[in-house]
């Protein structure tokens, strides 16, 4: 495998200076230097930016553990889903099940519905509190408009609160002055069997800008299960600028999505277990008003409110939930340049369930509502050393009051290097399943007679909690190469277990029932290492690579009767590293390469793979671009996961290449 | 099956795209510029610009009349890149002089002085320090024209644009009608 990394690693570079040579001759004559020295102001205003980008540079100061994507790398790699976008941050761990569900998550507990990772898009949560999840089959965005995805690995529990426990992921799309004018972009291919797009922009006097847009594709299906994807989506954004002190955004989305997929459906009737092929239908819509507003020259208010609507129904379990989201926040400079930051939030939700055979909520109507606050201060202790100390104050339903504190360190030596520490602590908040679900299914082994488990939601689970501690350097020994490194060491405690009650005997000869409930009663540790690298090497060709070093350790309390959790300690890959090329060496094409190593997930039986996807894209006119892309090219196909431990059968991963043209105008 | 259909459809694509572009390489010719180009090294550029359409006051130049100084606030590394990028240009018959300063106090003699985005906690100092002076001030920080600064460079859909500040144009006692012009963005006080 190692041996595979090395020689694709190799390949770029040997690409790069093949290309570059090609290059050189013709370039020679007009020198480009020159060239753009001597051009006009709008034709420097035309020009655009290649290079380390200022987000990295930027990024210098930061003291936690972040990637920035920006919108163009997204499109570069050819990705055209939100978690295969995020396949280039270290630290995150992104498997495909099938061609519609993955498994993402932060610093490990690698799972379908990965509990302690937080999603937002503009600042709308999608993270749903029926399982602790995201739902990634109807999550979407107009990738070509998305600004960036800032990704936060370890704690962001002081900011954004329960969940953000091991990271959040804010998708941010363009503003409607950033998308101006007619896009339409439509292609074919053989996973990608066919997409298109189309977005309009424009302005309505001089400070309302707009954009309305629509997409709807259709994919898969993977290797072994029936699992096509199809859907659509539409959406607006309005961004008004009355005066230079006042911005309000309003802008909303509207989403329809099949997504079929192979299930195990257990019941506590015979035959017990049944396997179906299925499709879950997602729907919903949101609608978002933000308003920013300067008080004061020293003086920022941020108010926003959302509205969001969510459907969806599947074999196991149907649900429509309405969220209303309303949020507060404040920053002050104050005094020896501290930045205070002061935030109020309140969520209301309402989940209706469509109890089945196979999962049973006991309040199928539920109310829930969670008010929170929190107040951070960056202090400038020393010209070079920056402290940040702040908290969460957060009430919910199930657990009451949290306390999510934080303290961060920033040291910078040097314009070109900055040191970072982090300590925090973050909880993880009860899910509605966690507290009253009741779920059925057989036990995977055949027994005779069949053993039927019984899981149960409590009300006495707890939040599951985490100390964190993080330790991070960024340098820049070179204005071409830009080098990140950050390490954590994790300890949780409360960890959700499923604890054995005895055997019940209510339904022999047909079955014996095997209570579970769920607990509280395990603690783990995980730690690891993150690295990211940048390099320009020259001009036209950036070399990008990641690598992820990850252990984790479960344990469970003593007194726990639980039948394994603890093994889910090997569900996550210990060693991940990816190498990118971006080459812009012949004019008017750009050229990428990615590879891309996963080590075994021990626990799911899933072995090491190495994969890897090319897009070449030609602009044939100023306006016009044709782009070719092939993904995961090195294999047939390829399992990134196994069955997941609901009822959700995993497909394997096969090649794909696509074909699609973008005509802005 | 479908896989084939997926190589004709981007084979004819290809090909699509090979004529198209033979068809009207003659008119892209003229728009021969770069496509793209570093941030920092356009903004190197953008500089140079800056100095040639704008008009100092009589006697801005009277300490040394043969140069045209550049001062660049900020790193080392900045100034070189700046320095590297402008090497042996001229604006009118004065040639270029770059000058690094790590606080404004230094770079008083300068006819123009750019900002960089490190060292944007400087801005109140720097705008006090230059105050009435004829030094056209440019900046890279968000705010930088709205509170008293000339130019500002911003990005927008991953291009390097301006903003300015006509008022404090005038209150530095330069004429630059043509940046006026140019300007995406103009900016008030604030």
């Amino acid at each position: 495998m190692q041996k595979l990394f090395l020689l694709i690693g190799t390949t770029l570079l040997f690409l790069a200076r093949a290309l570059a040579a090609q290059q050189e001759p013709e370039k020679k004559p007009q020198k480009p230097d020159q060239d753009l020295s001597e051009l006009s102001l709008e034709d420097l205003m035309k020009v655009e930016i290649t290079s380390v980008s200022k987000s990295e540079h930027s990024l210098m100061d930061t003291p936690a553990a972040v990637t920035v994507i920006r919108g163009d790398d997204i499109r570069r790699t050819g990705a055209t889903t939100i978690a295969e976008a995020l396949r280039l941050v270290p630290g995150l761990s992104v498997a495909r099940l099938s061609s519609n569900k993955w498994l993402v998550a932060s610093r490990g507990f690698s799972d379908l519905f990965s509990t302690k990772l937080l999603v937002l898009i503009d600042g709308r949560s999608v993270y749903t509190p029926l399982f602790s999840g995201v739902l990634w089959p109807a999550l979407d965005v107009d990738l070509e408009d998305v600004d960036r995805i800032e990704v936060i690995r370890g704690p962001g529990a002081t900011v954004w609160g329960a969940n953000a426990v091991n990271g959040v992921i804010n998708i941010i799309t363009k503003k409607a002055k950033d998308t101006q004018g007619g896009r339409v972009t439509a292609g074919a291919g053989t996973q990608e069997r066919a997409f298109g797009s189309a977005r309009w922009g424009g302005m309505v006097g001089d400070d309302l800008a707009y954009r309305v847009y629509g997409k709807s594709f259709s994919r898969g299906p993977g290797k072994g299960v029936d699992d096509d994807w199809d859907g659509s989506q539409g959406g607006f954004r309005f961004d008004w600028t009355p005066r230079p002190s006042d911005s309000v955004t309003f802008q909303g989305d509207y989403y329809s999505v099949l997504a079929d997929g192979t299930q195990t459906i257990f019941s506590a009737a015979a035959p017990f277990s049944q396997i179906t092929n299925q499709a879950t239908q997602y729907s919903g819509g949101n609608l978002l008003l933000r308003w920013e507003h300067e008080l004061a020259p020293d003086s920022k208010l941020r108010t926003q409110f959302y509205y969001d609507h969510a459907e969806y129904q599947q074999p196991v379990i149907q649900e429509l939930r309405d969220t209303l989201d309303f949020d507060l926040q404040h920053q002050l400079k104050l005094f020896w340049g501290q930045q205070l930051t002061s935030g109020l939030g309140y969520r209301w939700g309402r989940s209706t369930i469509d109890n089945t055979p196979s999962a049973a909520f006991n309040h199928p109507h539920k109310v829930s509502d969670i008010a929170s606050a929190f107040i951070q201060d960056e202090i400038p202790l020393h010209e070079t050393v920056k402290m940040t100390i702040g908290s969460k104050f957060e009430y919910n339903n199930y657990t009451g009051f949290e306390i999510e504190p934080g303290l961060r360190l920033s040291w910078r030596p040097a314009e070109n290097h900055s040191v970072w520490f982090s300590a925090a602590r973050a909880v993880r908040t009860p899910s509605q399943a966690e507290d009253d679900l009741t779920f059925a299914y057989t036990n995977l082994q055949p027994t005779t007679p069949p053993t039927l488990i019984r899981v149960a939601g409590s009300h006495d689970f707890e939040s599951e909690t985490m100390t964190a501690l993080e330790l991070g350097y960024r340098v820049q020994p070179l204005e071409s190469v830009t080098l990140d490194i950050a390490t954590f060491d994790n300890h949780y405690s409360d960890l959700r277990t499923s604890e054995a009650g005895p055997p019940d005997p209510s339904l022999l000869p047909a079955a014996v029932v095997l209570p579970l409930t769920f607990g509280n009663k395990m603690h783990g540790h995980t730690w690891g290492v993150e690295v990211a690298a940048a390099w320009q090497a020259m001009e036209g060709v950036r070399l990008q690579g990641g690598y992820t070093f990850f252990r984790m350790n479960l344990e469970l309390d003593s007194g726990s009767t639980d039948l394994g959790s603890n093994t889910a300690e090997k569900n996550d890959p210990q060693n991940q590293a990816f190498l990118r090329g971006v080459f812009d060496v012949v004019k008017d094409v750009q050229f990428d390469l990615v590879g891309r190593y996963v080590s075994r997930l021990q626990g799911r039986g899933v072995g090491a793979y190495t994969e890897m996807d090319a897009r070449i894209a030609w602009k044939i006119l100023p306006k016009l671009e044709a782009a070719l892309v092939g993904q995961n090219l090195l294999q047939k196909e390829h399992f990134e996961s196994s069955n997941s431990s609901f009822s959700d059968h995993a497909s394997q991963v096969p090649r794909g290449v696509y074909a699609s043209l973008t005509w802005r105008f | 099956m479908k896989a084939r259909c997926g190589v004709a459809v981007a084979l004819l694509l290809a090909l699509l795209a090979r004529g198209l572009r033979a068809e009207f390489s003659s008119s892209q010719a003229a728009a021969s510029l770069q496509d793209t180009a570093p941030e920092a090294e356009l903004k190197a550029f953008f500089l140079l610009n800056f100095s040639r359409f704008t008009e100092w006051p009589e006697g801005a130049f009277a300490a040394s009349p043969d140069e045209f100084r550049i001062g660049v606030l900020g790193s080392e590394s900045a100034l070189e890149l700046i320095q590297r990028k402008l090497a042996g240009k001229s604006v009118g018959k004065r040639a270029l002089k770059f000058v690094r300063g790590s606080t404004p106090g230094e770079l008083k003699s300068c006819a123009l002085v750019f900002v960089t985005d490190a060292e944007r906690a400087q801005i109140p100092a720097v705008l006090a320090e230059f105050k009435g002076r004829p030094i056209l001030t440019v900046g890279e920080s968000e705010g930088f024209a709205e509170s008293g600064g000339i130019l500002n460079f911003y990005v927008e859909e991953n291009k390097v644009k301006y903003e300015i500040n006509p008022d404090a144009l005038s209150r530095a006692q330069l004429k630059a009608t043509k940046l006026i012009v140019a300007a995406p963005k103009k900016v008030k006080d604030r």
